[in-house]
């Protein structure tokens, strides 16, 4: 009896044992059924569904503000009753970066769904599962899309250009005895002006708690800097781009600057986002750096916004400098190419930027990226723009393949990095030394030239 | 006899069956694979996984000095639990007397224990949050302004803040597990002891001490379990900030994985923490058994 359970348990192992490591040695194919040269549904199995076949899209956005207005104008009721056979399950996810851990996850397992409103970066991440949309006639309609092609693929359509502004309250700068600023040395004593006039008053919100809210300082401030859109991909061909003299060195000295200068209130590490822009909306902060959508927040808060304003970021040195301003798409539209309903995906893309876009970008606190579909901002942020009718827009890319797997290899966080220049004692010069020496190492390992 | 025995031995297969496969598929298959995934490089979106050998061992232990500065944190939450271990006793031992409201008592303590985590830890977050925190707020109304601490945010003092949710959480549990080990002494052997003189600090020591040996030993493997496995209260209270000032090893090992496409590194922590779990519990358990037979008792 012993004999025999020894002998069953040993099977038993031996069976694990061997459907586990049999995969060992050499490369493995993960368990996505991913078609890696997809460019098309030409290639891709999946069928059009047959008439009167009833077809279920699940479509993902990480957008809290596009998933209550889909709701509020019944978008999902009104693609319905054009295309009777076609339903859309809309899925939210808590946020962009929930959003990307949830699509890895789900592109291994093969549970991906079949659209997804994505982030700039995203389209390089997830190149080998989206759909090349090059052939749409949507995409001819806007112009930015082909700017952000991975390999001459056009991977998502984007439905709106943001700017990053500074919103402040016109009182309290009255108040104070401040006006805004024209050059970044100029920002940074706007707001010591400020902190000493009122020593209660935080002269400008960031909510480090939640690392993301340094992203204008730490991830667009250093392309503006550079005068290089392309910043990312561009740091990814060099062996020291953090030495002196290079384009993010000088910008995270700059913020470094701003951090010394103490201007983000007492403890801006302890308070989240959302903690942050409570304390702006009720006019406990004179300044909160943000992309347009950052309105939303404060009509939330119930925010009175009849003194707000705002102005664009000045990073340059002096007034003789160009004023340069970050442009960016979001909420790329793409469809995944393990959808068993492609063409479907496609009639609804095609549905969405033709009949509700033009009334869903009105309500958004951006540019819209559609070429003929008219929109206007909201006058707080028009007012800013047309105050720089000089401004040098430069096109923001999220980085390619080299830079994210040079920056996987480093650990480079330039969020995270933000945070820790807020702590105190912290060597920003030792950090980008260090940060050089991995970045050579880890171009060398990976084999990039 | 043999019919009793035969259908014995079909209900217990029967019974276990299905606990069985669920422990195969969702604990046994995954652990076999997440050290399979250990050997090969993999950025968790890619179609190919390649195999590296034992490259990211190498790494995990060469190139890693932010994993190791978690660990350091990990090792301020067991050094605090393990100092609160001989009071939670003493609160058990407490309560095994018949005092007026030990019940009411017993299940306050507990209740932390059973409210959800993730819960517990967003409302310390705005406990212990420098705008209109309650803590501050409860400093200034007893006159003690200037102890108030940037609690989240100052790297010096945020692991302390954090072990001190993770103290209220589990205490609890450690005494109401310390209570019912002390319940389970017969109550004549007490007598006995008492009737042959001997004070409650030697009943103690050399009577239930001695008892409750082995759930004694079960809480310090928790202890050890739960350090190096803490990851919802520093997650939810600060993402392991400022920095990596409050990262854990687990929290570590999920960035790893998920923020730096690093999948078969981050399989490679985890295989490292069972690891150090198993070597610091036989430490542990080392430690123990010669202070328990210094002690005079096994």
């Amino acid at each position: 009896m012993k004999s025999k359970r020894k002998i069953a348990a040993l099977v038993l192992c031996t069976a694990l044992l061997t459907s586990a490591l049999g995969g060992c040695g050499g490369t493995q194919q993960s368990s996505s059924s991913v078609d890696s040269t997809a460019g098309g549904a030409s290639e891709n199995t999946a069928q059009p569904a047959a008439d009167g076949e009833k077809v279920t899209l699940h479509y993902l956005i990480f957008d809290s503000y596009q998933a209550k207005e889909f709701a509020e104008m019944d978008m999902v009721a009104q693609f319905e009753a054009a295309h009777p056979n076609i339903t859309v399950e809309i899925e939210k996810a808590k946020d962009s970066a929930e959003m990307e851990n949830s699509l890895k996850i789900r592109a291994a397992s093969n549970q991906l769904p079949d659209l997804v409103g994505n982030k700039v970066y995203m389209l390089d991440r997830f190149k080998d599962y989206l759909v090349d949309l090059s052939d749409m006639e949507l995409t001819g309609r806007c112009p930015a899309a082909a700017n952000f092609a991975v390999d001459g693929k056009v991977l998502g359509i984007p439905d709106r250009e943001l700017r990053e502004f500074v919103f402040y309250w016109e009182d309290l700068f009255t108040q104070y005895g401040v006006s805004v600023p024209e050059t970044w040395d100029e920002f940074i004593q706007t707001a010591q002006a400020i902190k000493e006039a009122d020593p209660n008053m935080i002269p400008i919100a960031l909510g480090a708690k939640d690392e993301w809210t340094t992203y204008p300082f730490m991830e667009l401030m250093p392309t503006l800097v550079a005068n290089d859109g392309f910043l990312w991909r561009s740091m990814g061909q060099k062996d020291t781009p953090f030495a002196e003299g290079e384009g993010i060195n000088k910008s995270y000295h700059m913020y470094e600057d701003l951090v010394a200068a103490e201007v983000f209130g007492p403890d801006p590490m302890g308070i989240g986002y959302d903690q942050a822009m409570t304390l702006f909306s009720n006019k406990q902060a004179a300044m909160f750096v943000i992309a347009g959508w950052g309105m939303d927040t404060m009509r939330e808060n119930d925010a009175d916004l009849t003194t707000l304003k705002s102005f664009m970021l000045p990073v340059r040195e002096s007034e003789s400098d160009p004023f340069r301003i970050y442009g960016g798409c979001d909420n790329f539209m793409s469809i995944f190419n393990t959808s068993e309903h492609i063409e479907e995906a496609k009639i609804f893309m095609d549905w969405y930027y033709e009949y509700f876009f033009p009334d869903f970008i009105q309500k958004v606190d951006a540019l819209s990226a559609i070429s003929d579909v008219e929109k206007e901002l909201h006058p707080v942020l028009q007012e800013a723009l047309d105050s720089r009718p000089d401004a040098e827009v430069v096109m923001y890319d999220g980085g390619d393949d080299n830079f994210n797997n040079i920056m996987a290899e480093t650990k480079f966080d330039y969020k995270k990095l933000g945070v820790e220049m807020l702590t105190p004692g912290f060597d920003l010069d030792k950090r980008l030394e260090e940060l050089d020496s991995a970045w050579t190492k880890a171009r060398s390992d990976l084999g990039i030239s | 006899m043999y019919r009793l025995s035969t259908k014995r031995s079909v209900f217990i297969g029967l019974s276990l069956f299905i606990p069985v496969i669920l422990l195969l598929c969702f604990v046994i298959y995954p652990a076999l694979d997440l050290l399979r995934m250990s050997f090969y490089r993999w950025d968790g979106v890619s179609v190919e996984q390649t195999f590296i050998g034992l490259d990211n061992y190498v790494r995990l232990f060469k190139e890693s000095p932010d994993l190791w500065l978690s660990l350091r944190n990990n090792l301020i939450y067991f050094v605090i639990h393990t100092l609160f271990i001989p009071l939670e006793l003493m609160f058990a031992v407490m309560l095994t007397k018949k005092l007026r409201g030990s019940n009411i008592f017993k299940s306050l303590t507990f209740m932390p224990y059973i409210v959800n985590g993730v819960a517990i830890a967003y409302a310390f977050s705005y406990f212990y949050s420098p705008i209109n925190g309650a803590f501050n707020n409860i400093l200034t109304l007893l006159g003690l302004e200037n102890w108030i601490r940037n609690w989240l945010s100052d790297p010096a003092i945020v692991n302390l803040t954090l072990a001190s949710v993770s103290v209220w959480r589990y205490s609890g549990y450690h005494v109401v597990l310390f209570f019912a080990a002390l319940q389970s002494i017969p109550n004549d052997i007490l007598e006995a002891a008492t009737i042959d003189g001997a004070g409650a600090w030697q009943q103690f020591w050399r009577i239930q001490l001695p008892s409750i040996s082995l759930v004694i030993d079960f809480t310090l493997f928790q202890n050890v379990r739960g350090a190096l496995q803490m990851f919802d209260i520093p997650f939810v209270m600060t993402s392991g900030g400022p920095g990596y000032a409050s990262s854990t090893f687990t929290l570590f090992t999920l960035d790893t994985a998920f923020k730096f496409d690093s999948f078969g590194m981050a399989s490679t922590m985890a295989i490292a923490i069972i690891v150090l779990i198993v070597l610091v519990t036989l430490v542990q358990n080392k430690v123990v058994a010669v202070a328990r037979r210094k002690g005079g008792f096994s």
